[in-house]
């Protein structure tokens, strides 16, 4: 009874079709910006049972035991990406030199419904400082960050990532000033905290960035750099060089403060610390990472072996054909 | 001025590798005698430019051209002297060749630099088994293309059209599609260990994706349809198509930061 649908399902017209279905779909998002359509996950989901169904009813397909491996290992990461997606995480992190990563405060990029957020605020490391080597013109070079997990200082940079419990950090080129300033309210009370400017030195001419204060006044602050960054020659971008004056602007009135200096606003008093920088990571979550790049190498070493065994058996074709007798030589 | 000339040099020896391919009877052989020495020039080329600017021929438009050309080449050499029926092969993919030299003597030849994150091992698996991929392409598109051409000249299936051949196109179609298969999860191991990301769909992955998966579409299809055979040639040609523009357009066309660019 179920045979004739299984049949059906395992049909090779309909993989072709929903191949195509497929390719229409990921051409269609790619013009659209989002290859995410429901057009393509319904082909994908159609794709699995199609195979899964073929593997069954197609004993060709089991007795060519390389196709087999590829086709079965194909169906194994279709439903690995599925599940992937219900458990991966990936989102931002801007990370200011001499504090620790602070899950709370990453940018999601995106989640899924099975990520345990708990994980990522548990993680810890500290950042320590960071160097970014340019050539003339702005040439971005190597970038080392040392930051510091469980104890053990680590270097990382740009072809080596920080793993750490399950979660990947990788350096992205965003990294910039963080200004360290206190807010001192009149009951004696005070709370230190970081605004971070724009990227540096991508955007070197705006390093200025409004802050709130506690009281509710709008601030801009702004860092005046001792120096321009040269543009003729190479140069190193250094954490432990960071430096520079704050300029705070309320109403239209600048004032100029030094590491250390006060400034008094209504409700309290703002006390600038200082520079530091602040460097940007991607942070990646996929634990069945690892399982799908295991499953396709095994796949792609079933099409490696069925196409040795389909050439393999041409050759000895024509070692038959040579010797005309059919004994080998 | 040493790049200009190899560059041209290279350009010459497919040209008269084309033309030698051209003439039936023993000058064929002379065919691949001048792609030998055409992918000589082409590694002498590689090596020059790699001293030059200090990196492998991975960025710019021209280092990608001239890297292809010279293990098309090289491709094209094992193919040929493995099977004897992918001489026939030569005329059409030989063409191809000759014209992505000529283009390349005409690219901008400056230099760019190479991003910090390029440094991984995966890289060279990923570009290596790209190139192996387009080697084995341009040979089907030579097959391929070389039946059409006979069909559409003569208005009838073409004598040279033997079992031996259309097995051959399709052996070397599926072994293209393993290579582009590893190509692609090499790729991904390097783009997660540099972007932090395997796959993105940006528009080099995207036009790579679908071209593996025109390629699975044309595998299928000559299986459960039966497809007619030029059907089946101009599928390959389609692919050839699509596998042209991921490696010498897309990534040019494109700002999106496969390159590495950030």
């Amino acid at each position: 009874m179920f045979e004739p649908a299984l049949r059906r399902l395992a049909s090779l017209k309909l993989t072709a079709a929903l191949l195509i279905a497929f390719g229409g779909g990921v051409l269609a998002g790619a013009f659209e910006g989002d290859t995410r359509s429901w057009w393509c996950e319904a082909s994908l989901a159609g794709l699995v049972p199609n195979l899964l169904a073929a593997l069954a009813v197609n004993p060709r397909l089991r007795r060519q035991r390389g196709l087999l491996v590829f086709h079965a290992g194909l169906a194994a990461l279709l439903v690995l990406a599925v599940v992937s997606r219900m458990t991966r995480f990936q989102g931002q992190a801007e990370v200011i030199t001499g504090e620790a990563f602070d899950g709370s405060a990453v940018t999601v990029v995106e989640e899924g419904a099975w990520h345990r957020r708990a994980a990522l605020a548990a993680l810890g490391f500290e950042q320590h400082g960071f160097r970014v080597e340019y050539g003339p013109h702005l040439a971005r070079g190597r970038t080392h960050s040392e930051v510091l997990v469980a104890g053990k200082a680590l270097d990382i940079d740009d072809t080596h990532a920080l793993d750490t419990q399950g979660y990947r950090f990788v350096l992205t080129p965003n990294k910039g000033y963080a200004l360290i300033v206190s807010w001192l309210d009149e009951r004696g009370g005070a709370v230190t905290g970081a605004v971070n400017l724009p990227s540096f030195p991508l955007r070197d001419w705006n390093q200025r960035n409004e802050w709130r204060t506690p009281a509710g006044e709008v601030l801009e602050l702004a860092l005046a750099l001792p120096r321009r960054v040269p543009d003729d020659r190479a140069w190193v971008l250094d954490s432990a060089a960071a430096g520079g004056d704050l300029v705070v602007t309320v109403a239209g009135a600048a004032t100029t403060l030094r590491p250390g200096a006060t400034l008094t606003l209504s409700g309290g008093r703002l006390r600038f610390e200082g520079v530091r920088m602040w460097l940007g990571y991607r942070v990646r979550h996929e634990p069945l990472l690892p399982w799908m790049f295991a499953i396709a190498t095994l796949a792609l070493a079933g099409l490696g072996a069925h196409c040795w065994q389909k050439l393999g058996v041409r050759e000895r074709a024509r070692g038959f054909a040579r010797d005309g007798s059919g004994a080998r030589a | 001025m040493l790049e200009s000339a190899l560059c041209w040099s290279g350009a010459g020896c497919y040209g008269a590798a084309w033309l030698a391919s051209l003439r039936d009877g023993p000058r064929a052989g002379l065919a691949l005698w001048f792609t030998a020495i055409a992918a000589l020039v082409y590694a002498s080329l590689v090596a020059v430019r790699w001293l030059a600017v200090g990196h492998g021929p991975f960025l710019t438009l021209f280092e990608v051209q001239i890297s292809n050309l010279c293990t098309l080449g090289v491709v094209a050499l094992v193919v040929a002297t493995r099977v004897t029926e992918a001489r026939a092969a030569l005329r059409i993919a030989l063409l191809a060749v000759v014209l992505l030299a000529l283009w390349s003597t005409q690219v901008s030849k400056a230099p760019a630099p190479l991003p910090a994150s390029f440094g991984n091992p995966w890289l060279w698996a990923h570009v290596g088994f790209g190139k192996i991929f387009l080697g084995l392409c341009t040979i089907a598109l030579g097959w391929a293309g070389g039946l059409l051409w006979d069909l559409r000249a003569r208005q009838r299936m073409p004598a040279a059209c033997s079992e031996a051949v259309e097995r051959h196109l399709w052996q070397t179609m599926t072994l293209a599609f393993l290579c582009h298969g590893a190509m692609l999860v090499a790729g991904a191991v390097w783009a997660n260990d540099t972007w932090g990301r395997w796959w993105a769909w940006d528009p080099l992955e995207t036009s790579a994706f679908l071209t593996w998966l025109v390629m699975a579409v044309a595998l299928h299809l000559r299986l459960a349809w039966s497809i007619p055979r030029p059907l089946g040639w101009c599928l390959v040609v389609a692919v050839f198509g699509l596998a042209f523009l991921t490696f010498f357009g897309m990534p040019f066309l494109s700002l999106a930061p496969h390159k590495g660019l950030g």
